[in-house]
């Protein structure tokens, strides 16, 4: 080290007051990266340094704050705005899929023995668990046993396709389009810190989440819907984009947990590691609440691909046939991969 | 504030949580705001580096560590660095246009600080501090002095310039930390 320790802890004062040369500034930190000990001491210096600036603190101008945020999120979105934006995206896209339909496409059957008419009765259906909540100002939904009920999804989506198969498809549409922009305004103009409010996803029985993930449920659901509809016109399917992978995963990921309890199947307790590989992709442990995912390794591994995941997590893929692969325990793999095919939509 | 604050609110910009970030702006922007002015002494520069700051702090957070300190000593340091640089760029400007305007005054924020307990704990250390040590320190720190300007400022040698910032810089780091203060 030409810049000997002696020179440089001479210098050390000086260097967290920001007061050297150029020069020195940078054979101070070159000297640090290598030294810990003195490396120590600086970080102990300028933290008493930046200590001077509570004797000066005074409030900036009000106006200030707003041109600070929204300089901040023009410069990196926040989750929230990604999300909703990530979700109007792909409203759009199934508004402009659903207006190409024919009356006889409308009637045909898509999936999971539902027309194309009875997807979008069923999608109103899921959407609007999430709407009224917002609707009614609070996303804080009193806590109502009666509600909590996993069966609840189902009979509300069936009730809507009922209803939905006496109407015009182009009335479905409509109402369809008329609820998600009524959502998207609700969700956006609650204001900061408003996509943090906990809500319900559209299974009552999962643990609230913030409205942000309950966004990605739906722009999740809306994209798959959307997909179901282009295989009907004959198009080749468009995955969500990179980003929006990389949510849909998260949300997986995040859920699944709660997802095994409610299958019945965390116990005995395991946890796997799950690695979603090509863009969007990541890496989770998925383990029981309350068990250190750290403690001990893995009772299995799966990878895949992440979009292959969303399809999955879409029940759009058979567990068993879905391409993956897996290291330690076969069975606690395929009970993950079942479990992921239950947070989707139907 | 503690240490568990100072976690959580990192933990919620890497999730892109804007109100985090608006939460971290109301608990230190006056940090923030405050020594900038009293360094740049320009109302807009002030402005421009908190802005600045605070963007760096939502594009980056993962850059503060939590094990190293408080986001107020991370902030305070962000934004002395860019003060610095502000000031001794807007004065190599001024040697270079021989009829350069002075900066704008800004009133002295010492006399409108905010005076929490942290910043009177600190106030009364650096008033105990020898009147040497304490004088190079405010000119460096506050005035954005390097420490060969100090030495020229106070007509001493730029040895016991640096060895006035280092010693006193340090008798404040001991003091603090006896007190168990964490700026």
């Amino acid at each position: 080290m030409s810049n000997g320790h002696a020179a440089v802890t001479e210098l050390l004062g000086a260097w967290a007051l920001d007061a050297c040369s150029a020069e020195e500034t940078a054979s101070v930190e070159a000297h640090l990266a290598g030294c810990p000990s003195c490396a120590a001491e600086a970080d102990r210096l300028e933290r008493v340094a930046a200590g001077l600036a509570t004797t000066v603190a005074a409030p900036p101008p009000a106006r200030l704050r707003d041109a600070v945020l929204a300089a901040a999120v023009a410069s990196r979105p926040a989750a929230g705005e990604e999300v909703s934006a990530g979700y109007a995206a792909w409203v759009e896209r199934l508004d402009g899929l659903l207006e190409r339909l024919t009356p006889a496409q409308w009637r045909q059957r898509v999936v999971h023995d539902l027309t194309a008419q009875d997807l979008v009765a069923h999608l109103i259906a899921t959407d609007e668990l999430l709407a009224a909540q917002l609707a009614h100002g609070g996303a804080e939904t009193p806590e109502d046993p009666a509600e909590l009920d996993g069966a609840l999804p189902a009979r509300r989506s069936a009730a809507a396709i009922g209803e939905h198969r006496g109407w015009a498809p182009e009335r479905t549409r409509a109402a369809w389009r008329a609820q998600a922009d009524r959502l998207l305004r609700d969700a956006r103009s609650s204001g900061p810190g408003a996509l943090e409010r906990q809500v319900r996803l559209t299974d009552p029985r999962l643990p609230p989440q913030p409205l942000r993930t309950a966004l990605v449920q739906r722009l999740f659901e809306t994209w798959i819907h959307a997909d179901d509809v282009r295989a009907l016109l004959g198009s080749p399917p468009v995955p969500p984009s990179e980003r929006q992978v990389a949510l849909i995963a998260a949300f997986g990921a995040r859920l699944l947990p709660a997802a095994l309890r409610l299958a019945g199947a965390d116990r005995p307790p395991r946890s796997a590691r799950l690695v979603l590989v090509g863009p969007g992709g990541g890496d989770w442990t998925i383990a029981p609440a309350g068990q250190d995912a750290a403690a001990r390794p893995p009772d299995a591994t799966v990878t895949m691909d992440a979009v292959e995941f969303c399809y999955l997590l879409g029940n759009r893929r058979d567990p068993g046939s879905v391409p993956h692969r897996v290291e330690g325990d076969p069975a606690v793999a395929a009970t993950l991969l079942r479990a992921t095919t239950t947070l989707g939509c139907d | 504030m503690d240490r568990r604050w100072d976690q959580e609110v990192c933990e919620r910009l890497v999730a892109g949580d804007e109100a985090a970030l608006g939460e971290l702006y109301d608990e230190l922007s006056p940090l923030v705001y405050g020594l900038a002015v009293r360094v740049t002494r320009d109302w807009a520069a002030a402005e421009d580096i908190t802005q600045d700051v605070f963007v760096r702090v939502w594009n980056d957070p993962r850059a503060f560590d939590p094990a190293r300190g408080t986001w107020g000593a991370w902030l305070g340091t962000m934004t002395h660095r860019r003060a610095v640089d502000w000031v001794r760029r807007s004065a190599a400007r001024q040697r270079r246009t021989a009829d350069a305007a002075p900066p704008v005054a800004a009133p002295d924020p010492e006399e409108t600080a905010v005076a929490g307990s942290v910043a009177k704990s600190v106030q009364a250390a650096v008033d105990d501090l020898p009147a040497g040590q304490r004088e190079a320190i405010r000119l460096a720190y506050f005035d954005g002095l390097t420490y060969r300007q100090v030495a020229e400022t106070l007509g001493i040698p730029e040895g016991t310039a640096k060895s006035r910032l280092w010693l006193g810089l340090r008798r404040l780091a001991a003091r603090l930390e006896a007190e168990g203060i964490e700026p």
